[in-house]
């Protein structure tokens, strides 16, 4: 069979047929081919704006055509494989053995067997050193290369920190030295943000030859003003607009904070202009905007304004940020349409609240919640973690005071009509690169344990939804997120076993996945426990700019209860501007 | 009102009808014509499109209406296919005083189906209309069987393949269980990439016209 008679068969066949408004010329005379590869389906692919802007940059150069691929959804996977089809670019349906470079997408720690599912499905070996120069260059980048040990067996090369101008002068040595992979992977360690797995220096199972972490200057590099427009609904299908990269707050739990600093910002005038030309070339009906943190976005809310007046005479919806409502006028609001508002205490006690460093108060929480249901929203998301360092049973009691605060500032404005509040909860783990990367994570009793407590009282109060995460996966999550080059074997055992969309709860299989832990002989325990402070972390070797001893001042800080200032009021010297200039030190003399 | 006939074609084939709809709203919004907004609690585009249509068939006559002042029939397909995804161009632009009312009224479609094969048979397909033709469909786990002879309406094949005008709108005989039953029956070997829908019909006057007719008379 064809792979257009497979299409009929499986389901959603748009994931695979491309064709999408704004795909730029395939067709025309290039260098080099690049394949962005994503372990996740079409779906989760097309909503990551890093997609995006990979594929806007690599194209705009003439001398590379990029395509992409997606993890084709089981039934695909299963039919490719029964009619021996190789798993193809969605563009031009090239086999990935054809191209000259394939780049996976490290957005999650339990996306990893999904690399070795696509690596499966295109007949390619998983290791690097099985690979000779007949295969593309397989590289990656994405958030998880905060710690790329776990796979980096399986790469050739992985791009540290932020991929716009790595990737480019990749592909400049690819098309310099062609086919001749030894001298590329040489050329390719010199270059910063561009970690060499095969040439690292391995110490007592720990790499100690420094990468140092690639940063996009905004400024710089181009941004997707002519996205592709997917045929079908994705996770989330809008226009987005990126405001500014890195994070005042300082959250200590939190990766991204710390990953993609120091602050870059794009100006309110750029912004503005950048949501006139969204508008104009996708037709979209929804506009958002991206950050980590838009409340902190200087000048926030006549930026808001203005897009809202764009967005207004297009009829399309402006999707308002959560945090900040109080900064937002009583007339945006009403007219804003509301779908639910998000927030995100984490924990559910001051006490905890300041270990980790979410300066949110109980004050906070009620004044905008008041002024959301003054606004007419009904329907309120609350983010919680559990299994926080210092966590005892009374703070996960206040998770669910808070749930029944808000319940009765509801009916205290409108008595008429319900309101739902869903508490969503993740389990805390501890990631490279932040203040809590030393602590130890709860093992899969305490964290069920600890689910029930919360589930059992939430029960108590009407109107509460309750969602949490699976226990399982957290656990493996924060085994991969700290692990080191050893996991690689339980990663391709597991899937031997059959493990992949191991982020998918419907096919996520713990027998299987401890099959593969006792096949690997791998103590997980030694992943989860807590870390002595001394000692050298598998992710040492990377340069992010940031400080160790910052990260264990703040750590420190934590287990006292001491909260920190966000860098918009004090700069507490992390380290990230010594990589690149800081927002938070444009213009003003380095605190 | 502004009604137009677009293809769904190449890649587009697969598009589910409910994703033609959105796209045809994104494609609409980029060209930059003022379309009316219903005045809900959330304002959709007011457009209307024909009943759906299997999905990973061609078809060269989906309509759809739209709530407009915009005028100019000619600008309307320069401008919408600048601004459409490959496979979704249009090809027609009729502008009617009046609302019409197409998915209502159209009652049947006609399909060519490429399939070389089929000359053999030439005779016993032209004559599938008058006998016993049954196709299975699944409802509620359950398979049916259903004698469908009333809903084919003329088949002709010639070296090419075949021509089948079958009912379409409220009484509907999907052109793939159609294609199915042939396949069986003849042993022959119809893909959906080889069947392309051709026009939709309106019975007026016991006589049956094109949508294109239809509003061509409520200019």
């Amino acid at each position: 069979m064809q792979f257009e008679d497979l299409l009929i068969k499986v389901e959603k066949p748009a994931r695979y047929t491309g064709g999408e408004y704004n795909t730029p010329n395939m067709k025309k005379p290039h260098k080099l081919s690049f394949c962005i590869c994503f372990p996740d389906i079409y779906e989760v692919a097309m909503s990551n704006l890093g997609i995006a802007i990979l594929y806007d940059v690599l194209n705009k150069n003439k001398d590379i055509v990029a395509e992409r691929c997606f993890a084709p959804w089981t039934d695909m996977g299963k039919a490719l494989k029964e009619n021996n089809i190789p798993l193809m670019s969605i563009e031009t349906k090239k086999p990935l053995r054809d191209f000259d470079i394939l780049g996976f997408s490290l957005q999650y720690e339990m996306s990893y067997t999904n690399i070795l599912y696509m690596l499966d499905q295109a007949n390619i070996p998983f290791r690097a050193k099985d690979r000779d120069k007949s295969y593309p260059l397989i590289v990656a980048g994405g958030p998880c290369s905060a710690n790329p040990e776990p796979i980096a067996d399986f790469f050739d090369i992985i791009f540290i920190g932020e991929g716009e101008e790595a990737d480019e002068k990749l592909c400049k040595l690819v098309i310099k030295y062609g086919k001749d992979k030894q001298k590329i992977l040489e050329e390719a360690d010199k270059i910063d943000g561009l970690y060499v797995p095969s040439l690292a220096k391995i110490k007592d199972g720990i790499n100690t030859k420094t990468v140092k972490k690639a940063i996009a200057n905004l400024q710089k590099t181009s941004y997707p003003l002519k996205p592709l427009i997917p045929n079908i609904d994705i996770v989330h299908n809008r226009a987005v607009i990126e405001l500014f990269r890195g994070c005042y707050a300082g959250c200590r739990f939190c990766q991204a904070c710390f990953f993609y600093r120091p602050i870059r910002y794009r100006e309110r005038e750029e912004v503005v202009e950048y949501a006139r030309q969204l508008l104009r070339n996708t037709g979209y009906d929804e506009i958002g905007l991206s950050s980590l943190s838009s409340g902190d976005y200087e000048e926030i809310s006549c930026t808001i304004s203005e897009i809202k007046e764009l967005a207004d005479s297009a009829n399309v919806n402006l999707q308002l940020p959560s945090l900040r409502l109080d900064s937002f006028s009583k007339d945006l609001l009403k007219s804003a349409r509301k779908s639910s508002l998000t927030f995100a205490p984490e924990a559910g006690t001051q006490r905890l609240r300041d270990v980790i460093n979410k300066n949110i108060t109980d004050e906070d929480i009620e004044r905008t919640m008041r002024k959301a249901f003054e606004a007419g929203y009904r329907s309120i998301k609350l983010y919680f973690m559990l299994g926080l360092p210092t966590e005892q049973d009374k703070d996960i009691l206040g998770i669910a005071e808070i749930a029944r605060k808000i319940n009765e500032i509801y009916y205290e404005i409108n008595q008429k009509r319900g309101v739902r509040i869903t508490v969503s909860i993740a389990m805390f783990i501890p990631k490279p690169l932040t203040p809590f990367q030393w602590c130890e994570q709860i093992s899969i009793q305490e964290m069920i344990r600890r689910q029930t407590l919360l589930r059992n009282e939430l029960k108590k109060i009407r109107n509460v939804q309750y969602k949490w995460h699976c226990a399982e996966t957290s656990m493996l999550e924060g085994v991969f997120a700290r692990g080191d080059r050893k996991l690689s074997l339980l990663i391709e055992n597991a899937y031997k076993e059959g493990c992949y969309f191991d982020g998918w709860s419907e096919y996520f299989n713990f027998d299987k996945w401890q099959t593969a832990i006792k096949k690997s002989n791998i103590n997980l325990d030694d992943y989860l426990q807590e870390k002595e402070i001394e000692k050298p972390l598998p992710w040492d070797f990377i340069d992010f700019g940031i400080k160790r001893d910052y990260l264990e001042k703040e750590y420190r800080r934590a287990l006292e209860g001491k909260t920190s200032l966000s860098c918009k009021n004090y700069c507490r010297g992390c380290g990230a501007n010594r990589l690149m200039e800081c927002r938070r030190h444009k213009g003003k003399e380095n605190a | 009102m502004l009604n137009f006939r677009f293809e769904k074609t190449k890649n587009a084939v697969f598009i589910s009808h409910i994703d033609i709809l959105r796209s045809l709203n994104r494609s609409l919004r980029r060209t930059g014509i003022k379309v009316r907004y219903s005045q809900g609690y959330n304002p959709h585009m007011l457009v209307n499109l024909t009943q759906p249509l299997v999905t990973g068939i061609k078809s060269l006559c989906e309509w759809a209406s739209i709530d407009t002042d915009f005028d100019n029939e000619k600008e309307f397909i320069k401008l919408y296919n600048k601004a459409c995804p490959e496979g979704l161009s249009a090809l027609e632009c009729i502008i009617t005083a009046e609302k019409p009312k197409i998915a209502a009224n159209v009652t049947a479609s006609d399909y060519f189906i490429e399939c070389e094969e089929a000359i053999k048979f030439r005779e016993d397909l032209e004559r599938v209309a008058f006998e016993d033709f049954i196709i299975e469909i699944e409802r509620k786990g359950q398979t049916i069987k259903k004698d469908v002879r009333n809903l084919i309406h003329q088949v002709k094949v010639d070296e090419r393949g075949i021509f089948a005008r079958l009912s379409f709108g409220n009484l509907n005989l999907r052109i793939d269980k159609f294609a199915e039953v042939l396949n069986k029956r003849y042993g022959l070997q119809i893909r959906h990439r080889d069947i392309t829908r051709q026009t939709q019909l309106i019975k007026q006057n016991n006589k049956y016209i094109t949508v294109s007719q239809y509003l061509k008379g409520l200019r």
